[in-house]
């Protein structure tokens, strides 16, 4: 079939825990996706991984409103969270620290998810993600 | 689509949703128009806290000209299927599942979701086939029908639904076949259709189907164009192509190529800027592989 592609959505979403609320909802509502049937597919497809994991997936949405989508392994944010035992980062960049993070846990953190990023050596994967930790707000410590 | 780039990578930031559409969905060409990019924040943000996030992040001149509302708590299945109402095409009435109570006795009613496969109605394309295969059966019953690109299986199922005579349907995609197979289920023809993944023709149950005397090609103009050869060779000798999946720029190339294989252009339909061709052979030589 013709596939006219008119728009993608990047979403969080807990693992098999895929509702019609925010950010789902709105996200995909106001475009007039089918909901429902997105909350179906992915749940089934994530239905034998940790339950509420988030996973970042990209909806590409087609002319005729049918959509297909991609899924991708948990954020950075979500391995820097669960390192430094916080629940949110800071809301703005550079005024105080919420939390800190150990260099140890932030290489850990680079070999998980060096297949993700964009770039090829530990070193410079966590460089980066000492940088997602900076703007969360954690304090990089030795 | 740097922006969008730079707006993903906020992603590990904030928890939120980013869309990214093209404003006008109708264009003709297949050029990418004016885009609008779309964040969804959580509602501790505060429109204001927002528009600090987005200057620190996308910059201060972006941050400016950023429109900011607060989204009302909504229904929003209720939205999303407001979008998604039935679509008439001649005899056939396409719904979904939450239209299905309004089916009315003489329509030729056609159960299809709008999710992991292309082919809803919603689109011109579909519509334009189906269209033009209601003119067709004012003239003829197909005997043999194929439907390349087959999608949700819509062409195919409504070739069954009129004609109970056995359908070919495939498609290069593997998860649209096995929508496609769902829909079949779904819609009670089961029994004439058989859908399954394939490249085009080749595959031995679509080339061992032919001389098909209908063949549906909702494709794009470059695989058409492409496939002219194979179509031609798998049509019957009086038989019929509807080809779709075109913008008004790309039919001189499509029709080029169908008439290097002996077919002419029966007939056109133009619906929301795509265009459907009813292609049939001008000469009487059956080609059958």
């Amino acid at each position: 079939m013709a596939k006219k592609i008119t728009g993608y959505v990047k979403l969080q979403v807990p693992a098999g825990d895929a509702k019609p609320a925010p950010p789902i909802g709105p996200a995909l509502g106001q475009r007039g996706l089918n909901i429902m049937e997105f909350c179906k597919a992915f749940n089934a497809r994530t239905a034998q991984m940790e339950k509420g994991t988030p996973i970042p997936v990209v909806i590409t949405a087609y002319g005729d409103r049918s959509f297909t989508f991609e899924m991708k392994l948990p954020p950075v944010s979500y391995f820097l969270k669960k390192a430094s035992g916080i629940t949110s980062g800071a809301k703005t960049t550079g005024r105080g620290f919420v939390g800190k993070i150990t260099k140890a846990q932030i290489d850990e953190i680079a070999a998980k998810k060096l297949p993700d990023l964009n770039c090829e050596t530990v070193e410079a994967a966590a460089a980066m993600i000492t940088g997602s930790a900076r703007s969360m707000g954690l304090e990089v410590v030795a | 689509m740097g922006l969008a780039r730079a707006a993903e990578a906020l992603m590990d930031i904030a928890p939120m949703a980013i869309g990214c559409y093209e404003i006008q969905t109708a264009t003709p060409s297949w050029r990418p128009g004016q885009w609008v990019l779309e964040f969804c924040l959580e509602d501790d943000f505060g429109l204001e806290l927002a528009r600090v996030f987005i200057a620190e992040n996308l910059g201060a001149a972006r941050a400016a000209t950023a429109e900011l509302t607060e989204v009302p708590a909504a229904d929003w299945i209720a939205r999303s299927l407001e979008g998604l109402a039935p679509v008439r095409a001649g005899r056939f009435w396409l719904h979904g599942q939450h239209d299905r109570a309004q089916r009315r006795p003489h329509d030729v009613a056609l159960e299809i979701e709008a999710a992991l496969a292309f082919g809803t109605g919603h689109h011109g394309t579909t519509r334009g086939c189906l269209l033009m295969f209601d003119g067709v059966l004012k003239r003829r019953r197909p005997r043999h029908v194929l439907d390349v690109g087959t999608g949700t299986g819509v062409l195919a199922i409504a070739a069954a639904k009129v004609l109970r005579r056995r359908v070919i349907a495939g498609d290069i995609d593997p998860v649209a076949t096995r929508v496609a197979q769902a829909n079949v289920a779904l819609n009670g023809v089961r029994p004439f259709v058989r859908a399954l993944a394939a490249a085009g023709v080749d595959h031995p149950a679509l080339r061992g189907g032919a001389p098909y005397d209908l063949i549906f090609a909702n494709i794009l103009a470059a695989p058409l164009r492409g496939m002219a050869a194979d179509l031609a060779l798998a049509c019957a000798r009086h038989g019929e192509i509807i080809v779709s999946g075109l913008l008004a720029g790309d039919v001189a190339g499509v029709l080029s190529a169908f008439r290097w294989q002996g077919f002419h252009l029966a007939r056109r339909l133009d619906v929301e800027g795509w265009a459907t061709l009813l292609l049939r052979r001008i000469d009487s030589s059956a080609k059958i592989r």
